[in-house]
């Protein structure tokens, strides 16, 4: 029995062994994982399943190194024996087979297990990989938790709008504030329809969104008497101190435009600031269906369904339809609106919405030959409008397709045609209502006749094209007869197919050709329908037959209307004579003076620094030209600051300071000059000669001469 | 002397003592041979005592060898020459290599140094002022490779406004990333070129500069991150000179309605004769004064820079009229611009060089058009398929795809003859495309117009003129140019003794930058002083290319003085007279020795 426990004892301590094997190893996995993951995730931008991908490859290699399920029970002895020295070396005993052991090894075996009773279930050996495994996992959850929030860092400065002051103040160069100023504080407070929170900079440089209110708050290392703001170099606002020892200032302003600002201390102005704004757009409407020009014909469905997204930068307030239903034609039309809600609620103010509806033309009292105009309006937060093109869905005008207005009055047509399609259209409409009063049968074989009616009609305008005649009259007597025997031309004329005479082939244009065989195909389908016996399908068709058939109609036909001009009478002894002597030759002169060019003082500006990088010292008249051509820059420096603006500031520094001038700077206006001047067009020009003493004219001379 | 004469007597005296002691020997047997042979040991020890010298030609190794050090040298290059003095007139040269002697000029080589045997010159060679002083020293060229960078540039150095500017040359990229040639104006980025890994690759730059003036343009060698060259490319932009132009009409038309209309607005003055009816012509004047345009003379020409007319109506010119107008050509330097239409048959002194060849069965094309001097297509225009045959005489100026010409010039006496058969180009103004009109249009008026009377034309003779250094500056005028003087530095000119209106004179500059040229107290031009270290690898190009050929020229002349030069005495090897001495006492050491 004691055998079995020392034995049960060895093995229980081999188990905690390789399960405490197994778990160490698998921390070492997730430490590594943790690491070389969050660095992939968050720096790299790998997707985030290779987190589990790096751990199973980790712990399966650890594995397969370590292989700690080998662990055998001889194992576990000798590390016994070397750890518990009461053992005596001889644990090995213990899992010998009982009956192979000598006198002496029994009495060691008691001894021994006596000793392996006191050895403690877990021994520290054991723990001690694990306790580092787990030191480690903390270890590598601090690190990449630290990976995690420079990987942030690094994604807000790529451009996220939330964190886009924030990550600009890290990234453009220090700015250049007065002397006085020991701190700024800038609280933006966007308009309440961006939807966006507050926020601080300590930057002068201002990104904000238009309305946004923007309050300055300056701490100044002394006291001052007074300060200002200035805007674009008009607009000024006072700052107001707001403690005893003047050093707390603060200003408010609701910023509408792009510009710039500059702050004023007792008189000392600071370095330009640019203020951008970020416009709200209007909403962005699409429409996906229907396409503009929406046509319904005859016997199709009376419905069509609309669909569009919506799209703004920071919410969509409302939308609508504006529908307008024009009925009747010519000086009888009227209209009548619909303003129709979507069915999407717009309280969420999302950025985007998928809307659909669907206009049934019934419910809105149109009628065949009425047509229905629509534009969508949206309305953002900010209340900004946009509206979309007006699209139009035209329903067909069976009524007027069947009237016989044009086709009596026409003059050179052939009435019967048109009437046979129309009849067939109005015989096929009988017989529709008709239906549920008549048997089965007589349905069927009048459906079948109008078949026959169309088949013949389509035969009939076939002829037009060259069509092939199927009135089949083989074998005709006139072949038969003695005379026509071996006639050649006969027998050909019987036996063959003849398409495309060339007769048939210049009897009609190619265009209405064209449009004839369009009309047979719309044929062909009505009459398949009627074959099949479904009138109610084989309408639409005839519909459209007749409608290509009339519009076939009208094309033949011009109309010029009267004119009435009366000559006035010619005097017979003028006529044909040539006299032009009282005609007086006209003479016109004319001064247009060449526009006059905006960007002149540009030009000038430009040579006197280029003159002013060699000879560093500036005369009054070019101060002039420098101080006109800074205010140009500031006018556009007011639009664009991002460009201008640090060449305004440069020009201020040229202009105010009598030392020698920085390189750089004149280097940063000439690049804002060329990007505001226009590209200059070639010109006709004229090039000078020679100062050559007339020698090249005394040539040309000489030359004549000896040609002569 | 003193030396040769003791060692000849003390040899004696021992020759003496040595024939009497032999011939005193107890043993007389060979006795002429041991004196002959005690005499040749002695003289073999005279000679090694005396310099033994014959005449012969001079061996490498045997003179003295120098070498100068020019910009651009190699160390390895120095070794290899073997030179053991070293001279450099180049203080930054000296910089990189002080255990070089320098040089104040090279005449002080022939004056310190005279017996320098051959003159190895390593590096990028000589100026020509240098290479003139070398005088007769024999010289080895080591010829380096190409200097990297731009070995030859060139560009317009004054422009009209308007004008494409284009910078051409050749660069020498020797390293083995690829360099991007960047061309900046304003400080702006205008044009761009790669140029590929060790190849020599031509170049071109353009712009059209937008502000008129003296403007400084930059070049720019860059290679990956680095700045290799950075060089100024000043030019002259001057504003263009108001054309003024007659138009001559067989009949109203839109072409010549627009183009009235376009050159008024550009500012020159138009005056246009329209024939409207039989004997009847509508006159119109824009920025100039009335006057009758019903007769063409030769007064009336004069007034204007170029005529544009379209063929019938220079044909129906009568006879005083068109001999005024051929004589203002070919005389005075007026320029025609013929449109040209088939309503008459008869040929004209206007169409000589300008043959016409109309494919009737053609319809009208619309093609895009190749103007000359413009680098990009424009829009497509409405053509009648007429085209210019092509011969020497003429200049192309409009083609079409197909290389048809469409437009050409040619020169008739002293004015211009501008023929096309374009008749639409109205339609680019009325679809909005000033921009192809304005181009077609400047450059048949520019290539026609009269030239302006010539003042003085000046040009910078040396190529880059630099601080501290002699500029050779020209002038061309008239008369003698009195009060001329460089930035208020008053010159004198001197007149060329062949072509009397050219007028030279020497200028020693201080700063960079720009120059005035200033005549009778009116600045009439500018120059640019560069940098000292601007366009270094040109200078470069430039100097071995002169250097050689200033050796090769030279060497032709010098082949027969450098034989008499080479033939010196050279000392004859010690080593031969020690052998002689050995051998003869040990013959007669050993002789002894064999018979005592």
């Amino acid at each position: 029995m004691a055998e079995h426990k020392g034995l049960n004892k060895i093995k229980k301590l081999q188990w905690t062994w390789i399960g405490y094997q197994l778990l160490s190893d698998t921390l070492f996995a997730i430490a590594v994982a943790a690491v070389l993951g969050s660095l992939c995730y968050y720096l790299l931008k790998w997707p985030g399943w290779c987190m589990p991908v790096i751990f199973i490859l980790v712990s399966g290699s650890l594995f397969a190194v370590h292989r700690p399920w080998k662990i055998a029970t001889g194992k576990i002895c000798s590390f016994l024996n070397i750890s518990y020295p009461e053992l005596e070396e001889s644990s090995d005993l213990i899992i010998k087979p009982a009956n192979s052991l000598n006198l002496l090894e029994q009495l060691q075996l008691k001894r021994v297990e006596f000793a392996l009773a006191r050895v403690p279930d877990q021994p520290k050996a054991f723990t001690k990989r694990t306790k580092k495994a787990g030191l480690l996992v903390i270890l590598a959850f601090v690190l990449s938790f630290a990976i995690s929030k420079t990987g942030y860092e690094w994604h807000s400065t790529g451009g996220l709008v939330q964190c886009s002051s924030k990550a600009h103040g890290e990234n453009s160069p220090p700015e250049k504030v007065l002397a006085q100023i020991e701190s700024v504080s800038i609280k933006i407070t966007p308009p309440a329809y961006t939807g966006r929170l507050s926020r601080q900079q300590d930057r002068f440089i201002i990104n904000c969104e238009e309305g946004a209110e923007i309050d300055w708050a300056i701490h100044t290392n002394v006291g001052i008497t007074q300060a200002f703001l200035i805007f674009n170099e008009k607009e000024k606002i006072n700052l107001i101190s707001f403690n005893n020892d003047k050093t707390r200032w603060e200003a408010k302003k609701i910023i509408n435009q792009t510009g710039f600002y500059q702050v004023s201390i007792d008189g000392t102005l600071s370095d330009f600031y640019q203020v951008q704004v970020l416009k709200d757009g209007p909403p962005v409407i699409r429409i996906k269906s229907p396409k503009q020009y929406t046509h319904i014909d005859a016997g199709e469905v009376p419905k069509v369904s609309l669909s569009a997204t919506l799209n703004d930068d920071y919410g969509i307030a409302d939308a609508l339809i504006y529908a307008t239903v024009a009925k009747g034609s010519g000086e009888a039309v009227k209209f009548k609106e619909y303003k129709i809600n979507f069915n999407t609620s717009f309280k969420q103010h999302n950025r985007q919405y998928d809307v659909q509806k669907l206009f049934d033309l019934p419910a809105l009292n149109m009628e065949p030959g009425d047509e229905l105009y629509f534009y969508i309006e949206a309305q953002d937060n900010h209340r900004q409008k946009s509206r979309t093109d007006v699209y139009i869905i035209s329903v067909q005008d069976t009524a007027q397709l069947l009237s016989m207005d044009g086709l009596v009055t026409g003059s050179n047509i052939k009435p019967e045609y048109f009437r046979s399609e129309r009849q067939i259209i109005l015989d096929t409409e009988r017989l529709l209502k008709e239906r549920d009063s008549i048997s089965q049968d007589v349905f069927k074989t009048r459906c079948n006749d109008l078949g026959t009616d169309q088949k013949l009609l389509r035969l009939r305008y076939g002829k037009f094209l060259g069509e092939e005649d199927e009135s089949g009259k083989e074998g005709s007597d006139e072949l038969n007869k003695a005379e026509n025997f071996s006639n050649t031309q006969m027998i050909m004329d019987a036996y063959t197919d003849k398409h495309d005479n060339a007769e048939d082939a210049t009897f009609l244009e190619p265009a209405i050709k064209q449009q004839l065989k369009a009309t047979l195909t719309e044929m062909w389908k009505a009459e398949l329908q009627l074959r099949m016996y479904k009138p109610n399908d084989a309408l639409p068709f005839e519909y459209k037959a007749l409608r290509l058939l009339k519009d076939l109609q009208q094309k033949s036909r011009s109309y010029v209307a009267k004119t009435g001009y009366n000559p006035p009478p010619l005097k017979i002894e003028k006529r044909l004579s040539g006299d032009l002597s009282k005609i007086s030759q006209p003479i016109n002169q004319k001064d247009i003076k060449a526009a006059a060019d905006h960007f002149e003082i540009f030009k000038k500006s430009i040579a006197v620094l280029e003159e002013l990088k060699y000879t560093p010292a500036l005369n009054h008249n070019d101060v002039i030209t420098l101080q006109l051509a800074k205010q140009q820059l500031s006018a556009k420096a007011s639009a664009e600051p991002g460009i201008y603006l640090p060449a305004v500031s440069a020009l201020q520094h040229i202009v105010s300071t009598d030392k020698k001038v920085n390189t750089t700077d004149i280097a940063v206006i000439e690049k804002a000059i060329q990007k505001a001047l226009p590209a200059v067009s070639s010109q006709p020009s004229i090039s000078q000669n020679s100062a050559d003493l007339g020698l090249s004219q005394q040539y040309y001379k000489n030359l004549n001469h000896v040609n002569r | 002397m003193t030396w040769n004469l003791t060692v000849i007597i003390i040899c004696i005296l021992l020759f003496v003592i040595t024939a009497w002691l032999e011939y005193r020997r107890s043993n007389g047997s060979r006795l002429i041979l041991r004196i002959i042979v005690s005499l040749i040991a002695i003289a073999a020890l005279a000679c090694l005592a005396l310099p033994v010298t014959y005449k012969g030609k001079n061996s490498i190794n045997g003179g003295a060898d120098a070498a100068l050090l020019t910009p651009g040298y190699h160390i390895d290059s120095l070794s290899h020459a073997g030179a053991k003095l070293i001279f450099t007139t180049d203080k930054d040269v000296l910089k990189t290599y002080p255990k070089a002697t320098f040089l104040n000029t090279l005449q002080d080589l022939n004056a310190i140094y005279p017996a320098i045997k051959q003159l190895h010159i390593l590096g990028y060679g000589l100026d020509d002022d240098d290479l003139k002083q070398l005088d007769k020293i024999p010289v080895v060229f080591h010829d380096p490779p190409a200097p990297g960078g731009i070995l030859a540039v060139n560009w317009q150095k004054q422009l009209k406004a308007g004008e494409l500017f284009q910078v051409q040359g050749k660069f020498n990229n020797t390293s083995s990333k690829p360099v991007r040639l960047l061309f900046k104006g304003l400080n702006t980025p205008l044009d761009s070129v790669n140029i590929p890994t060790r190849k020599i690759t031509d170049f071109e730059l353009t712009t059209v500069p937008k502000t008129p003036g003296n403007i400084t343009y930059t070049l720019l060698a860059i290679d990956g991150k680095d700045t290799i060259e950075n060089e100024s490319v000043p030019v002259i932009i001057e504003r263009a000179q108001q054309v003024k132009v007659l138009i001559l009409a067989s009949s109203p038309g839109f072409e010549t309605r627009f183009l009235k209309n376009w050159l008024s607005q550009n500012g020159c003055a138009v005056a246009v004769r329209e024939t409207i009816s039989k004997d009847k012509i509508s006159e119109d004047f824009i920025n100039t004064e009335k006057q009758s345009l019903a007769h063409l003379s030769a007064a009336l020409l004069n007034k204007f820079d170029v005529v544009i007319g379209d063929l019938s109506a220079l044909k129906a010119l009568n006879s005083s009229e068109s001999s005024a107008l051929r004589q203002q050509v070919s005389q005075s330097g007026l320029g025609v611009i013929i449109r040209s239409d088939s309503l008459t048959k008869e040929t004209s002194w206007l169409q000589n060089n300008f043959k016409v060849t109309t494919y009737a069965s053609k319809t009208q094309l619309t093609v895009p058009l190749a103007i000359q001097d413009q680098k990009f297509k424009n829009a497509p225009l409405n053509i009648d398929p007429s085209y210019i045959s092509n011969n020497n005489n003429i200049q192309n100026l409009v083609l079409d795809l197909q290389n048809h010409i469409l437009a050409s010039s040619a020169i008739y006496g002293t004015g211009k003859l501008v023929y096309t058969t374009l008749h639409n180009t109205y339609t680019w103004q009325l679809a909005g495309n000033n921009k192809d009109y304005t181009a077609l249009w400047s450059i048949l008026i520019s290539k026609a117009a009269r030239k302006s009377p010539p003042e003085q034309s000046f040009a910078v003779a040396s190529a880059v003129p630099a601080s501290q250094l002699p500029v050779q500056l020209q002038i061309q005028s008239g008369s003698a140019p009195v009060q001329l003087s460089v930035n208020n530095i008053p010159v004198s000119a001197v007149q060329n003794a062949i072509i009397p209106y050219e007028w030279k004179f020497d200028y020693w500059p201080e700063n960079a930058g720009w120059q005035q040229i200033i005549l009778n107290k009116k600045v009439i031009n500018s120059w640019y002083l560069y940098q000292k270290d601007n366009w270094a690898p040109l200078k470069y190009a430039s100097r071995r290319e002169k250097t050689q050929h200033y050796l090769d020229k030279r060497a032709k002349s010098l082949s027969v003085t450098k034989q008499i030069q080479n033939l010196t005495s050279i000392a004859v090897p010690k080593m031969y007279f020690y052998s002689v001495l050995i051998a003869a006492c040990a013959f007669l050491w050993i002789e002894r020795k064999l018979h005592p």
